[in-house]
């Protein structure tokens, strides 16, 4: 499991210096811009080690870690002082309170690493690896990691961040950014396969994220969706004149975002989601995709309530505004109770009083099969992809 | 201190060793996070104009104030080099990074002092920028001008000493 690294410092510069020398190790990086941050945080986050400066205004590095050793939970949490302060009488006090080691400004990335690697166990012996040859260990680790697909969330709100990692660790190498300065530092190293990008950031809009890194972005093929309110028109409006095409409009829940994907750990299916469900997925061609869940998915029952409800409502909609074209991805979860099947009846009959022009996806044979069941379908073509479906439009 | 110690400490002799003692500071920050050298050359080749400037103020037994005076393009070469990614314009990592670059240096000096003696305190850094400014001292302090040359990098720095 990777190590977190709370580092409290009001220099910017040096949370990024530091961040840039630890993330290579697979370490997650907090950061609090001064004491009393710093403290809440490390309450919050649990972190492996504390990187605390000593000179900051509000709670200097002293206050801050009196306050740290006094507090049960955060007490045993390893210290380390990184500061310009080497007079060897503040050096023993900051020592008898229980600080563990400091690190002097100026430092090199070897003083840094030699460090704190005694605490995070970043490497093995006392040689500090080089920058090629860590690069080379986490390449050997993505292997290792099952060719899991990478994703880069990017969001001043840690809790957006917090959710979209359990909601897709299981399936997806997910890393995280707190602001926009910090994605662009971290996008040009970083190998990823999809960026989720909040538009509204403090420090750095998404927007900018996006112009700054586009050409980087454009090298790893990576796909980028823009996390905004769906109310936000104006905002939304401005990110696709810059050339974001895909929204995940916030609140979510778990459902919307896996059904930004064609399945679970696979690619991502070009659309919007969230915002408050809804159920029909824009694609190219003007067409709309409706993707079942699988069966194993938690938001099945939800997604077949809403199947006699607001999908229902939602492909009303959609012909009542001229858009004709629907891909039904299925999955073996059409045949999961027989309300189900029930419910996916009533919507073909509803599609066929719509007139749709309907093409169903069907990716494994276990799909195939239960699709047998179904002679109202027998006069749908079906395709063994969504890439499929949208060309024979 | 006594009165004549602390008068001493205003002297040109202690001119001269926070002289050495900021040279050694800058090329040990140049040497550890920019992996540069960094010389002394003489102030008035430097001649870009400041646009941005970086001053620390430190009171104790010794008070002044230090400052770092950069060119635009100097100051964003400097952050480029302490962030590890291209900065084309001044914008707030440059000015966060010259920040720390000034209190690196007031830190580096005051070890370079004494690592015994708490010389002084350092503020947190204050940064100066626009089009035509020039910062001067008291005329019955002390001042200290050096040019540095680290790689492409030219600027300033500034160091005035109270009379006490």
């Amino acid at each position: 499991m990777g190590k977190k690294v709370l580092a409290v410092d009001d220099s910017k510069t040096l949370r990024m210096i530091v961040a840039r020398n630890l993330r290579p190790f697979g370490v997650e990086i907090v950061e609090a811009e001064n004491g009393s941050v710093g403290l809440s945080k490390a309450q919050a986050e649990k972190p492996d080690l504390i990187l605390l400066d000593y000179n900051m205004p509000v709670l200097d590095g002293y206050q801050t870690l009196e306050a740290l050793k006094k507090d049960n939970a955060t007490k045993n949490i390893p210290v380390i002082m990184l500061t310009t302060e080497t007079v060897k009488e503040t050096v023993v006090k900051l020592i008898k309170l229980g600080l563990r080691d400091f690190i002097a400004k100026p430092f090199s990335r070897e003083a840094l690493l030699q460090k704190v690697n005694p605490v995070l166990a970043l490497y093995e012996g006392d040689e500090v690896p080089t920058e090629a040859q860590v690069e080379g260990a986490l390449h050997l680790k993505a292997l290792e990691t099952q060719g899991k697909k990478t994703i880069l969330a990017v969001d001043d709100k840690e809790n957006v961040l917090k959710l979209l990692k359990e909601f897709l660790e299981e399936h997806y190498n997910v890393l995280t950014a707190t602001s926009g300065q910090a994605a662009v530092a971290m996008i040009p190293s970083t190998p990823m396969d999809l960026l989720f990008l909040d538009i509204n950031m403090p420090d750095l809009s998404g927007i900018e994220v996006f112009k700054q890194m586009k050409s980087s972005l454009e090298a790893k093929r990576a796909k980028v969706v823009g996390m905004v309110l769906r109310t936000a028109q104006s905002e939304i409006s401005t990110a696709k004149q810059a050339g974001i095409k895909d929204f995940l409009y916030k609140p979510f829940t778990k459902t919307d975002v896996l059904s930004l994907f064609t399945i679970p750990g696979g690619d991502f299916a070009t659309g919007d989601a969230g915002g408050g469900r809804k159920w029909l997925i824009p694609g190219e061609k003007n067409a709309r995709i409706l993707a079942f869940p699988d069966e194993n998915n938690p938001g099945l029952r939800t997604f077949a309530n809403a199947l006699g409800t607001e999908i229902r409502k939602e492909l009303n909609d959609m012909a009542d505004e001229g858009i004709n074209r629907l891909i039904i991805k299925l999955t073996p979860a059409v045949i999961a109770d027989f309300s189900m099947v029930k419910k996916f009846l009533a919507l073909l009959e509803l599609i066929n009083g719509l007139t749709l022009s309907v093409k169903l996806v069907a990716e494994n044979d276990k799909t195939r099969e239960s699709l047998q069941q179904f002679s109202e379908t027998a006069r749908m073509q079906t395709f063994s992809s969504l890439d499929q479906a949208l060309k024979s439009f | 201190m006594s009165t004549n110690e602390t008068a001493a400490a205003c002297s040109t002799d202690m001119i001269g060793k926070m002289e050495v003692g900021l040279e050694t500071a800058l090329k040990e920050i140049f040497a550890t996070m920019f992996r540069n050298e960094a010389n002394v050359i003489p102030h008035m080749e430097v001649i870009d104009a400041p646009r941005i400037s970086s001053v620390v103020g430190f009171t104790g037994r010794l008070s002044g104030m230090l400052g770092m005076h950069f060119s635009a393009e100097m100051a964003c070469n400097v952050a480029s080099g302490l962030l590890g990614m291209p900065v084309t314009q001044v914008d707030e990592n440059v000015r966060d990074a010259i920040g720390e670059l000034s209190n690196m240096l007031a830190g580096g000096l005051k070890k370079q002092l004494s690592s015994t003696d708490n010389m002084f305190k350092i503020s947190i850094p204050t940064i100066v920028s626009g089009l035509e400014y020039s910062m001067h001292a008291p005329t019955n302090a002390r001042q200290l001008w050096m040019g540095i040359a680290a790689g492409q990098c030219r600027f300033k720095i500034q160091l005035v000493l109270e009379q006490k």
